[in-house]
């Protein structure tokens, strides 16, 4: 007689046990510290890799399957978007400021993050922390996809979307994240794996995708929208890895704590920083506003934040170092990015222009601590004086700091008219900064910075003019120069906004769709 | 403290001085004029006075703003290395030992900045 046996099916968690631990293997004629040769150096001790588990139990024949699908609808609204011309359905041309941004400044990060996390998933000794990373690194390289493929209808009909890895190398203010980024890169994985994992991806992230995909919504991008939305489901599950890998260390070992400790100081002040960027785009990119960057940052930063670090204090973490400067910069940092940009226009492949009173009013009603005694009178100066035809634009190189080198564009906490600088000198070479907490990352790791790349200091080395420029013709226009070889179409992806070739393009042909 | 690397981690500092083709670099900033919005970077011969240093480069870079035209250089106070400095302007950078990367602050406490509040 036959018996129907029934076919056993594993459960999730046999199925994670499999697909991963499963998978790796005791090497036998190599020491295990020679396969894995980076895992011990920066001083964190593991005594057991099998404690890391993926919250989310994620394996690889599941993860092609879901990625598979989310792909499927979001080539189909990206075929539509260009299809039906969607780019004119944006509120206004000068939202598009804010994806040219988007597009030369973060998503090369995503390819950074990319080749971090395919060194993590090699390097790392346990199994299922090696398929986490490895999951992450495609989900980035995904990203960066779905950006390129998203952006480039943007590309067919604007300026300054063109040349993105030409620009990243070279373009001043593209340094800041690159050198986030390649400092990231060139860390240890332990030190990558906080940097990204948990300063940048739990602690930060949100404060660049949901106010940034919520704009894009609310000005009619339904490209930028369908991917933040594809991406939304893999950033979560970052998130969760992020917090989870702090959650692993710290418990693995209490001599891992200041560890961490230090290197959460120095992520989440370097991330701070580089999210001036995005609060400049809240602020002042977007036609239609969300909220304000102080708004964002005082829920996804100090209410969240503050929520995390208490949960984090029994491990003996406390907050970041930076963390009551950071918070006090949220009135300010979003309107001295943006000033500086207006004043140095003529040098950034994006556009800038005069707020309307409206738009002033908005700011006066979120900032009513700061904007109008600090930031709306330069902004009507510099507005007035465009008016009569003495549009401001800076052309003398600006100061930057070593470590997150951004101009020296911030002021001293508390004091929102003093230039914060600070100045180190280490081994006979002087070394300039934005902040305390940056001069301190530096006198951390002074060789590390020591061959910082500053683009305002490489162009007085004449390391950024093309080949075939003589600097010694006697028209020789050096900032000119430095613009072409950075790959700028002079005139048309610089500069401001009003009379821009943007500007009358989508005039033209917004009125072509709704007019004979 | 150092890197944190598993073999010798030295590396020649990429601003050094022979590397600005007999320049020095030199910052100035404009205390309590936050209108301009960054100190400025500029590369100066060190055998350049002062005073020419400030009316070829800086002057004409700061001239946007209200206050510029009634600087009395003259009567500017400086600091260098956040301490009170007195340079004589028509002496050379060199012979005012203003060293590469130094970060000179002239501060005008008669102008008091747009709508005198040190913009």
């Amino acid at each position: 007689m036959d018996m129907k046996v029934a076919k056993k099916k594993l459960g999730i968690k046999e199925r994670y046990g499999h697909m991963t631990r499963g998978l790796g293997w005791e090497p036998t004629y190599q020491p295990a510290d020679a396969v894995f040769p980076y895992d011990k150096y920066e001083g964190i001790k593991i005594h057991d890799w099998d404690k890391w588990v993926d919250p989310f139990r994620l394996t690889m024949d599941a993860y092609w399957k879901y990625q598979g699908e989310k792909d499927r609808k979001l080539y189909a609204v990206i075929e539509a978007f260009a299809q039906n011309n969607g780019h004119l359905n944006i509120t206004d041309a000068r939202y598009l400021s804010a994806i040219k941004l988007f597009w030369q400044g973060v998503s090369p990060l995503e390819n950074y993050v990319v080749q971090g996390f395919a060194r993590a998933g090699r390097h790392f000794r346990g199994e299922a922390s090696r398929v986490a990373c490895q999951m992450q690194a495609v989900d980035e390289l995904r990203h960066y996809q779905t950006q390129a493929h998203s952006i480039s209808n943007y590309n067919k009909y604007y300026n300054g979307f063109h040349s993105q890895r030409h620009m990243w190398d070279r373009v001043w203010y593209l340094s800041v994240p690159k050198s986030f980024g390649e400092d990231a890169l060139t860390a240890g994985p332990f030190e990558f794996l906080i940097a990204i994992s948990f300063s940048f991806e739990y602690v930060l992230t949100n404060l660049l995708f949901v106010p940034f995909m919520s704009g894009a919504a609310y000005n009619g991008d339904m490209s930028t929208v369908t991917f933040g939305f594809s991406a939304q489901s893999d950033e979560s599950r970052h998130m969760t890895l992020g917090i989870e890998a702090i959650k692993f260390l710290l418990e693995q070992d209490p001599a891992n704590v200041p560890i961490v400790q230090g290197w959460i100081d120095k992520w989440f002040w370097r991330g701070s920083k580089v999210l001036a960027l995005v609060g400049m785009m809240m602020d002042y990119m977007l036609p239609k506003r969300v909220m304000s960057w102080k708004e964002a940052w005082e829920i996804y930063a100090e209410e969240n934040g503050g929520a995390l670090f208490r949960d984090l204090a029994r491990y003996g973490i406390r907050p970041p170092k930076g963390w009551a400067d950071a918070c006090e910069a949220k009135d300010h940092i979003s309107h001295q990015v943006w000033l500086l940009f207006y004043e140095y226009g003529g040098a950034a492949a994006f556009h800038t222009w005069s707020l309307t009173n409206e738009e002033l009013d908005w700011l006066s009603a979120k900032y009513p601590d700061s904007f109008d005694k600090y930031y709306r009178p330069r902004l009507e100066f510099l507005r007035d004086k465009h008016a009569r035809g003495e549009r401001v634009y800076q052309s003398t190189l600006p100061t930057l700091c070593t470590t997150c080198q951004i101009p020296l564009c911030f002021t001293e906490p508390g004091d929102p008219t003093k230039i914060s600088h600070r100045e180190t000198v280490y081994e006979d070479e002087k070394y300039v900064f934005c902040s305390v907490h940056c001069q301190e990352i530096f006198c951390n790791e002074p060789e590390k910075f020591v061959q910082s790349w500053l683009p305002v200091n490489q162009i007085y080395q004449g390391n950024c003019f093309n080949p075939d420029v003589d600097p010694t013709a006697p028209d020789f226009d050096p900032l000119k120069a430095v613009l072409e070889y950075f790959k700028y179409n002079l005139g048309r992806d610089n500069g401001e906004f009003e009379g821009s070739e943007d500007q009358r393009n989508f005039a033209m042909w917004r009125g072509q769709a709704s007019k004979n | 403290m150092s890197v944190i690397a598993l073999g010798p981690y030295k590396f020649a500092p990429r601003d050094q001085v022979k590397n600005f083709h007999g320049n020095i670099l030199v910052n100035f900033c404009w205390d309590r004029h936050v209108l301009v919005t960054a100190p400025f970077a500029v590369a100066l011969p060190p055998t350049m006075t002062l005073r020419e240093a400030i009316m070829a480069r800086i002057a004409p870079s700061i001239a946007f703003h209200p206050d510029a035209r009634k600087i009395d250089w003259n009567t500017v106070q400086w600091e260098k290395d956040h301490k009170p400095w007195q340079p004589d302007l028509d002496k050379s950078l060199a012979e005012n030992k203003v060293g590469h990367k130094d970060y000179l602050v002239f501060i005008t406490p008669e102008l008091k900045g747009l709508n005198n509040t040190g913009l």
